[in-house]
């Protein structure tokens, strides 16, 4: 997986290739098809161990790489409804885009990947779904920075690391954000999750800071005991003129805390479920997949629907602690 | 006017004959009374709240995606409360409320254009509360048929959305004030009195649909009046 800069173009890497859309939950779930049927991909054991590729760039040393990227990961390591847990390894001098039986984390100079800030790659047990090795990126190509506050005009690595620190446990990317077309490519606007996949501008150190929705994607991957027991999920369909709506972007909004939680339409009929969404009240929005390349989100087998105008479902939800909504329609009308 | 034959017609139903009655609404001491109202209770406002995005560059204010403003209109519901009269002027009581509301949220300024809109949920709240009344004796009026009341308690709330789908238990506290009015009361027989009752309320509830970050006490107002047996 991958996050681009300005102007965007996703690079997708070898990890789709194991990667599939895993059906009825929130948010991207990377996972693969075992005899039909489609399971996460998650890492079966922890702690997760990753070595750091000892490369250095200009104004980061392999030292502060590594700290960058422990902070991006320990903001993962800190969800308290999830329960993942990571491991420095080692420094290495291996390659981060070695099938080599370590997932590594380092700088590797792409320059032909102008638009790609870093990627994260899969090995995967196409037999469990176990991811058996994950390998992550930084290209070495950009200007990069591990200064507390941020630098202009530098990437900062803790953010890049806590993005791709999401992909190396199987989050795909989330659809919360907006974007503009600016002279040809995509620019952010602003961002609601940290798997939003185009990054902030260099020298934004706001990807740092995991938001509900990416909250909501870890703990429904390597749940805590008491995540499934303490939130709820929405359940429902999207249609337009009675058909479902496959790669609908649903948008629920906590009313009280203002926390945005968001899933996909992940099948013919338009069935939608955002799972780890706290006890409240919540306000419904469906909007198209309008604002990123659709390949960045699934992998092209089923074409993503975008004719369709934003709207609200009518009614308030009640999400119960342990429980799922009742059924909802959203229809939708063409643009 | 019109009415006399009305009443005197549930009077007789209820088994009452209506000569040699008192004229008396304080009640008599280790007596019942049965009440049922039809109550109007007041809404609650949670102000405002936008669904916001992070914008990219750190100086922009966050990006509004949408913005809601929330309340709870005022609804209708029953009231019913079983009085124990310990003595003429102190009771104790059970009582039951349901009241049924819609939560509103209006949905405005969309980042694409959605027309506003207004997303609406039915609530049923439940109070399951014990109380105690004062009558004011000294206050009677209508040759004894009228007396003012004071009341106050508290309890359980339950609120049910429109699904039957638990939105959240709490708890309540009530205080006000009414007076009572018996057509007629007599000193024998099962059904002692008939009249009627009106009140109004100060409500502080704590729980229930919560649509602000912060849970705090509601304050809120009732009124109402319906029909009251004296057993």
């Amino acid at each position: 997986m991958t996050l681009p800069v300005l102007p965007a173009r996703l690079l997708l890497t070898l990890a789709l290739a194991y990667a599939a859309i895993v059906p009825a939950r929130a948010y991207l779930k990377l996972g693969t098809v075992i005899n039909g049927r489609t399971e996460t991909a998650r890492w079966g054991t922890q702690p997760i161990r990753y070595f750091i590729n000892d490369d250095e760039v200009p104004g980061v040393s392999a030292d502060e790489f590594k700290a960058a990227v422990a902070q991006g990961l320990s903001a993962w390591q800190a969800v308290p409804s999830a329960a993942v847990r990571f491991e420095f390894a080692g420094f290495t001098s291996a390659s981060p885009l070695d099938a080599d039986g370590m997932s590594t984390m380092g700088f590797h100079a792409r320059a032909d990947l102008d638009r790609t800030l870093a990627a994260t790659e899969f090995l995967v047990d196409t037999t469990t779904g176990e991811i058996l090795e994950s390998d992550v990126f930084f290209n070495a190509a950009f200007p990069w920075s591990t200064a507390p506050g941020g630098a202009p005009n530098r990437f900062d690595v803790q953010s890049i690391a806590t993005h791709e620190g999401g992909h190396f446990v199987g989050l795909g990317h989330s659809a919360l954000g907006e974007t503009e077309m600016s002279a040809g490519s995509r620019r952010l606007i602003a961002a609601g999750a940290v798997m939003f996949p185009i990054a902030f501008s260099g020298g934004d150190i706001s990807g740092r800071t995991l938001r509900p929705d990416d909250v909501a994607g870890l703990s429904d991957i390597y749940p805590a005991t008491t995540f499934r027991n303490g939130t709820g999920s929405l359940q429902g369909h999207v249609t337009k003129a009675g058909q479902g709506v496959f790669g609908a972007h649903v948008v629920a909004f906590n009313v009280a805390t203002g926390d945005l939680v968001a899933g996909f339409t992940l099948d013919s009929a338009g069935a939608f479920v955002v799972a780890g969404l706290a006890p409240g009240t919540y306000v419904i929005r469906v909007e198209p997949l309008d604002d990123g390349d659709v390949s960045g989100f699934f992998d092209g087998t089923t074409p993503v629907d975008a004719d369709f105008r934003p709207a609200f479902y009518d009614t308030l939800v009640t999400i119960s602690a342990g429980a799922g909504s009742s059924m909802i329609n959203l229809a939708v009308l063409p643009k | 006017m019109r009415r006399a034959p009305a009443i005197s017609a549930l009077l007789a139903l209820l088994g009452g004959a209506t000569a040699g009655y008192a004229q008396d609404a304080a009640p008599r001491p280790r007596s019942l009374e049965l009440s049922a109202s039809g109550l109007m209770l007041g809404g609650v406002d949670f102000g405002n709240r936008n669904a916001t995005l992070t914008a990219n560059d750190p100086g922009n204010p966050d990006f509004i995606l949408f913005a809601t403003s929330s309340k709870i209109k005022p609804g209708a519901g029953l009231d019913a409360r079983l009085t124990f009269n310990v003595t003429r002027t102190f009771g104790l009581e059970g009582v039951v409320t349901w009241t049924r509301q819609t939560a509103e949220t209006e949905v405005t300024s969309d980042a694409e254009e959605v027309p506003n809109t207004t997303v609406t949920e039915d609530l049923s709240t439940y109070f399951f509360e014990g109380a105690a009344v004062l009558h004011l004796r000294g206050l009677t009026f209508a040759h004894g048929r009228g007396m003012p009341f004071i009341f106050g308690g508290g309890g359980y709330l339950r609120q049910l959305d429109g699904d039957s789908i638990l939105v959240d238990t709490g708890s309540v506290f009530h205080a006000g004030g009414g007076v009572k009015y018996f057509f007629s009361s007599r000193t024998s027989g099962f059904i002692r009195g008939i009249g009627v009752r009106a009140d109004g309320r100060y409500y502080l509830r704590s729980g229930g649909l919560e649509l602000e970050r912060e849970k705090t006490r509601r304050p809120t107002w009732g009124i109402a009046g319906g029909l009251v047996v004296r057993f």
